[in-house]
């Protein structure tokens, strides 16, 4: 597999020895790169089809992506023939196989309504262009999708270069910025209808470089190429880090440097009081830093920090500085020593369980980052400028971070990694798993499976392994319809000191219309084995069992290549043997009573299931 | 500081724009001797001159640059000149 | 036998122009008609039969003498080329054998358009009484790709107005290698005139600057008067003479003034130049009368041209009437318009705007006045016989050039 080439921004120079970032020479460059002189870059095939001249963005797109570690191989969609691109299975497109597809449009040849004549339109007829607009772009996604799998980049729309009512524009019921705004909140709409469909922000790229400056008007009079040679490379730029999201995922956790990155100064000279970090410059840089750092943080990035110093000082300067806004529970992973910036790196992907790969290193030393580039040329070291002003720029141009989609899922993952980092802190600080299990502080969650808990239950019945009693892939309508057979279900929830695990357990009894219970479905996630979780759910599950009249409980172990670790469950628990083949247990009621609650855990129930 | 002469620089930029020789450049290479030249490369050749030389070109002079003895003529007309050198 | 007054180059008909031709009418002439013709009637042939009619001798047959009509129309006046269209004639006195006939042939009338004559016919005999008359009608035929011997007959005189100029001083180059003799005319530009006919000179040519100033009413005859007398004929002028060119727009600027010095030189010089030179040139049968138009004739004209313009068109006008009318006396009048040349005229327009017309002319360059002389050369010669009334573009192939690339 591909190792992910590194997303630094290595400067053109390093990669062909030219001394200029002129048109000039990026046309040079995109020659020599198409021509083979790089080796060791991901080849991707890019078609582009737009209502406009697209073709001068084709060396910028090449060289940009090729710093980015891609070679693309553009294809340009002859002049306005969007639509008969996409319809036609036998069209250049569809021939050149793309692995990327991009559409650009633009308002003014779409929709030119909504420009210059947008003051002389109903509100009526403002939303049949918004249809008209929303209906064309889904049909062109839809026509794709039947003829192509590859991911698609739609360019938005940005806001147009003047406005009808001029000032006045803010204060109409319906101004037409807000009008594109819509239209552009549609597209993204239309957008997460498809499978791997994306939106370009081209709108923001516009904002960002400035919409006055954006096109050369000779070049539109001349040629209709609707942004001047700046904005081409803007926009090359933008659409290569774009390509690399499709391709590689972004790095999961950026690893920081503390002396002059998280504040200026250094903490073993300056001391506590002598750091630059506050409301006041420069110390007000640092904390802005922080603050851009943190936020990346909620995206799901992980934190980590490398550094040549004193750990406690370090740990000390982030716990009480007052103007620290990152303290040390931000950070999923330390490596605070003396030793080399490379150990420190491997460390951390190992502790974090990650690939090197995944690491972006932000360090103002041009020697670290040399270092680290030499040593570990998977690691995407971020190009830090000089000036701490630049740092908030450096790490958003990066594109070390860049991923299309975000989920929930992503957002959450820091919090879980650091929850966990702890509780590995935990366990090697306890040898003693009884007083590790006090430490912990588990509150328990039991209730019974209903509606709304349905679809989690489903999930982990489907997925869980290795501690699954019997194995059996029971889809949710089908335990629906055994608890509306009269079946038992119950799932549990764990919190505990470091956090919340969710809903991690799931048990299924049924009766065979007699007082004999077997239990059909037993299993717990594999992240809360060993603690007495699955203890307090088959407590709970017994007495659920016994306020409906049971009074024996039969648990079966279906053997499965990868569920070992359940086998020795019931006989732990006391259940006698029902016969020699090891495979089914019983618990008589009568003989041994309850199945009692393990005092480590502490049960908060949604139902009576608790043994009174 | 030594300046590179503008006539220099021209072929340069008409070099790297079309991936020719530089050497193969002189005040007669025109649309007939460079086939690379063609009315969208042009656009190219105009947006590199704007930025090798610092100037800004309007639609005339992006029509009328249509041999590199007529870049240099327009170009002086925007007060790229050569610098003489010192005797 | 009387001088032919032919001269190498075609037979010209005047009015009185006569031929003579003396024949001793014998007994073996009269028998070989009478074989030929199977005229054999005895009052020819037999003295006997002769005098029983009544005559002395036997006489000669009538169509003898109208056979000495024949030979002398057909190789003495009007000579070769000559087709007897009809006569009328009477034979008022018996020719007898032994007789000495003289045959007068007299143009009497010529109808030039129609290329006939009106021949007296007179023959006398020995004692001077007549014997015939009558009159002759004659058609003379033209051969058909007649070569005439046009072209590089030593001691032919061009004159070239304007001469000094860029475009003039190459035209006198050029003549002047072909054989011609050269008048170089030249109204303030004496040096570079007289450089023009030094550069003519050290090539072994012949040349003379003749100092004149077209505008003037009478300077174009008394110019050609000049150049007659120094070089005693002038077979080809090329009117390249131009004044100060004024440039305005109509609406503004321009006024009739401006006008009229382009048309006194381009259309008034012209008049007195031809009306000067072209009796001689009739004489001889020869005569090339170049001017010269613009390549902006053609397509949309530039702005500011107004008053060249359209003396040019007026001078075309003239060009056009002038070859008609003096096409039958072998003289061709022509046009050559130039496009954008190199000389010092355009030395005044911006580096740009002639690199430019250079540039997107297909041939990729101005014209040089080499190219105009060339074609004005061409026209000298006898490849160029049949040109008449044209105007000769010699712009590369663009009239007036769009811009842009590719």
């Amino acid at each position: 597999m591909m190792r992910k080439p590194p997303a630094s921004q290595m400067s053109l120079t390093e990669l062909l020895g030219l001394s200029k970032l002129t048109p000039a020479s990026y046309l040079e460059a995109a020659r020599q790169i198409q021509a083979g002189a790089l080796d060791g870059l991901k080849a991707l095939r890019v078609a582009l089809l737009a209502t406009f001249t697209a073709d001068p963005l084709q060396p910028y797109l090449v060289v940009e992506s090729a710093v980015r570690g891609l070679l693309v191989k553009p294809y340009l969609a002859p002049f306005n023939q969007v639509e008969q691109q996409v319809f036609d299975r036998a069209s250049g497109l569809y021939a050149f196989r793309p692995d990327v597809i991009a559409i650009a449009t633009r308002l003014e040849e779409i929709a030119p309504r909504l420009l210059e004549r947008f003051l002389a339109l109903s509100s009526q007829e403002i939303e049949e262009e918004l249809d008209r607009i929303e209906g064309r772009v889904q049909r062109l996604l839809e026509g794709l999708r039947q003829s192509s799998l590859a991911p698609v980049l739609v360019f938005n729309y940005a806001a147009p270069a003047w406005l009808v009512a001029g000032v006045g524009d803010a204060s109409l019921a319906c101004s037409q910025l807000s009008v594109v705004q819509r239209v552009n909140d549609r597209l993204a709409t239309s957008c997460t209808q498809f499978n791997n469909v994306a939106v370009f922000d081209y709108a923001r790229l516009v904002g960002e470089y400035g919409l006055r400056r954006w096109s050369d008007p000779k070049l539109w009079y001349l040629a209709r190429i609707p942004f001047g040679a700046e904005a081409q490379r803007d926009v090359g730029r933008a659409l290569a880090r774009h390509l690399r999201a499709t391709c590689f995922p972004p790095c999961k956790c950026l690893v920081l440097d503390v002396d002059h990155t998280l504040w200026g100064g250094v903490l073993a000279e300056d001391g506590l009081q002598g750091i630059a970090l506050g409301e006041d410059y420069p110390g007000n840089v640092f904390k802005e830093f922080q603050r851009r750092v943190l936020s990346l943080r909620d995206r799901g990035i992980l934190l980590a920090i490398a550094s040549k110093n004193n750990e406690a000082e370090v740990l000390e300067a982030l716990q009480h500085h007052r103007d620290s806004l990152l303290k040390p529970e931000h950070f999923a992973a330390m490596q605070i020593h003396w030793q080399d910036k490379a150990v420190s790196l491997r460390a951390i992907a190992s502790a974090l369980n990650i690939s090197t790969d995944a690491l972006a290193f932000f360090d103002d030393s041009p020697v670290e980052r040399a270092w680290v580039r030499s040593q570990m040329p998977e690691v995407t070291v971020i190009d830090v400028p000089e000036s701490p002003l630049g740092f908030v720029q450096a790490l958003e141009g990066s594109g070390a971070f860049d991923q299309l989609f975000l989920s929930p899922e992503d957002r959450q993952r820091a919090q879980w990694y650091h929850g966990d980092q702890a509780r590995k802190r935990l366990q090697t600080a306890h040898p003693s798993l009884e007083t590790f299990l006090e430490e912990l502080e588990m509150t328990v969650t039991i209730g019974e499976v209903s509606g709304d808990t349905l679809p989690r239950v489903a999930q982990l019945v489907a997925k869980t392994n290795q501690f699954n009693l019997t194995t059996r892939r029971h889809t949710a309508a089908h335990l629906e319809s055994m608890l509306d057979a009269g079946a038992v279900g119950l799932w549990i929830r764990v919190r505990d000191r470091f956090g919340d695990h969710g809903l991690v357990g799931v048990t299924m009894a049924v009766s065979q219309g007699t007082d004999q219970w077997t239990i059909d479905t037993f299993l717990l996630s594999c992240r809360v084995i060993g603690r007495r979780i699955e203890t307090a759910l088959l407590s709970a599950l017994a007495n659920a069992v016994r306020i409906r009249g049971g009074k024996t409980l039969v648990g079966e172990y279906l053997p499965t290549p990868k569920n070992a670790p359940a086998e020795a469950f019931y006989p732990i628990h006391g259940f006698e043997p029902l016969e020699t083949s090891g495979r089914r247990w019983v618990w008589d009621f009568a003989a041994k009573g309850t199945i009692p609650m393990p005092s480590l855990v502490q049960v908060e129930s949604t139902a009576e299931v608790v043994a009174t | 500081m030594t300046t590179q002469a503008v006539t220099q620089r021209i072929h340069r930029v008409v070099a790297h724009v079309f991936g020719v020789p530089l050497n193969s450049i002189s005040d007669d290479s025109n649309p007939d001797t460079i086939p690379m030249w063609d009315s969208l490369s042009h656009i190219n050749l105009i947006l590199a001159l704007e930025a090798e030389f610092g100037v800004s070109l309007t639609p005339e002079d992006t029509m009328d640059m249509v041999s590199v003895r007529l870049i240099r003529i327009i170009l002086s007309e925007r007060g790229v000149v050569e610098v003489p050198q010192d005797a | 036998m009387p001088e032919a007054t032919s001269h190498a180059l075609t037979p010209v008909w005047t009015v009185g122009q006569t031929s003579r031709t003396r024949c001793t009418i014998d007994a073996e002439m009269i028998e070989r008609f009478a074989d030929f013709s199977g005229d054999d009637n005895p009052l020819h042939v037999d003295a006997g039969e002769a005098q029983a009619y009544g005559y002395r001798r036997p006489i000669a047959h009538g169509a003898i003498l109208t056979a000495l009509v024949s030979k002398a129309i057909g190789t003495e006046l009007p000579g070769p080329g000559a087709v007897w269209m009809g006569q009328s004639i009477e034979w008022v006195r018996p020719v007898f054998v032994g007789d000495t006939v003289e045959l007068t042939v007299t143009v009497k009338r010529v109808s030039a358009g129609a290329g006939v004559g009106f021949l007296d016919l007179v023959a006398t005999n020995q004692e001077g009484h007549v014997v015939m008359q009558g009159e002759t009608r004659v058609k003379l035929a033209q051969r058909v790709a007649e070569q005439r011997q046009v072209g590089l007959a030593t001691g032919r005189v061009a004159l070239v107005t304007g001469g000094s100029g860029g475009i003039g001083s190459a035209i006198v180059k050029r003549l002047s290698s072909t054989g011609l003799r050269v008048a170089i005319g030249y109204r303030k530009s004496q040096e570079a005139a007289e450089r023009a006919a030094e550069a003519v000179r050290s090539a072994g040519g012949t040349a003379e600057t003749f100092e004149t100033d077209l505008d003037e009413p009478q300077a174009a005859s008394a110019l050609v008067e000049r150049v007659l007398h120094t070089f005693g004929r002038v077979d080809v002028v090329v009117h390249c003479a131009t004044p100060p060119i004024p440039l305005g727009h109509v609406r503004d600027g321009l006024r009739y003034q401006d006008f009229e010095s382009l048309f006194n030189v381009y259309v008034g010089g012209t008049l007195a130049l031809v009306q000067a030179a072209v009796p001689g040139m009739a004489e001889r049968k020869f005569g090339r009368l170049i001017f010269f138009g613009t390549a902006a004739m053609g397509g949309a004209p530039p702005a500011k041209w107004a008053a060249y313009l359209t003396a040019k068109h007026a001078l075309w006008g003239l060009v056009k009437c002038l070859a008609v009318e003096l096409g039958p006396f072998g003289i061709t009048s022509n046009m050559v318009s130039p496009g954008m040349t190199v000389t010092a005229l355009t030395a005044e327009v911006p580096a740009r705007v002639r690199e430019l017309e250079a540039a997107t002319n297909p041939m990729r360059r101005l014209a040089t006045p080499q190219d105009t002389a060339g074609v004005v050369a061409f026209l000298m010669s006898e490849a160029a016989g049949y040109m008449n009334g044209a105007n000769i573009p010699v712009t590369g192939g663009a009239m007036v050039v769009g811009r842009g690339i590719n």
